[in-house]
């Protein structure tokens, strides 16, 4: 005869719905995890901006430009700034997705330019023999922003009348 | 005998192309023919019709835009697809030709010009 008293009918129904919660939670992270990896912001109606944060593999690389590829056609979006600076590593299977990124939207005849290159990322690439082609590339996302601003004919204009 | 759909808007040609073309031992002689004769000054090789793409295709696409551009013709990308984009990149390095994601947005750039 064994010690051990079965759990009641109701400690089995609340360790379900802890279960359930806890599924709950875990399917809203990977929600918010989702939304977070992938985002574009429209800087204007031809610009599109895409902060990339974390560690970027070839799954990752593959969305993103999916998404990228599907805006271009259905909002006509001219040129998209991907800012790289708050990705962890860019070794040469990162830098190749970048620039394959930069073909497939030069095909669609739009213009990619990869911002926050740091000089360490670019001694990196330098000494790795990566060929960056045709891609635009810069340090800042000040500088991206303006060049993606004179692709499409703006420019910022300081007016002299700061709130403060 | 090739049925690609030819139109001429302004100085400028619009070449139709779909996946039946594509097929075609005789696309580039037939089109570099055609197109000297209405002398345009550049084409638009529209290639929103084509789902897929192989690599031979594309080598195709590429040889007729470099025998326009030998006999004087200005020849131009469009109308790529998403799909096809990312299958090109996995085919070829780099993609020399220059392309548009339209046709009115192709004779726009080629009419700045």
């Amino acid at each position: 005869m064994s010690d051990r008293k079965e759990p009641s009918s109701s400690a089995r129904t609340d360790e379900k719905i802890e279960q359930q919660q806890r599924e709950i939670e875990g399917l809203q992270h990977s929600i918010a995890a989702a939304k977070f990896e992938l985002p574009l912001l429209r800087i204007s109606q031809e610009i599109l901006m895409v902060p990339l944060v974390g560690a970027m593999d070839s799954m990752r690389s593959q969305r993103v430009m999916q998404n990228i590829l599907d805006n271009i056609r259905s909002a006509g979006t001219k040129v998209i700034v991907i800012d790289i600076a708050g990705v962890n590593v860019v070794d040469s299977s990162v830098a190749s997705h970048l620039i394959k990124m930069g073909l497939a939207t030069k095909l669609m005849g739009a213009t990619t330019i990869i911002s926050g290159i740091s000089p360490d990322m670019a001694t990196n690439i330098v000494n790795l023999g990566i060929q960056t082609g045709d891609t635009e590339t810069t340090n800042t996302l000040e500088d991206a922003l303006n060049r993606a601003y004179r692709h499409v004919g703006l420019a910022l204009v300081a007016t002299g009348n700061a709130d403060n | 005998m090739l049925t690609t759909n030819i139109e001429r808007i302004g100085s400028n040609t619009v070449i139709d192309l779909d996946e039946k073309d594509l097929l075609s031992n005789d696309l580039i002689r037939s089109l570099s023919h055609e197109l000297s004769k209405i002398s345009t000054r550049s084409a638009v090789i529209n290639l929103e019709q084509i789902s897929a793409l192989s690599s031979r295709e594309w080598g195709e696409v590429v040889a007729l835009v470099n025998a326009l551009r030998l006999i004087g013709i200005r020849a131009v990308l469009c109308g790529i697809n998403p799909s096809v984009a990312m299958t090109l990149i996995e085919l070829v390095d780099s993609p020399r030709v220059e392309s548009y994601l339209n046709v009115d947005g192709a004779l726009d750039a080629l009419e700045a010009e």
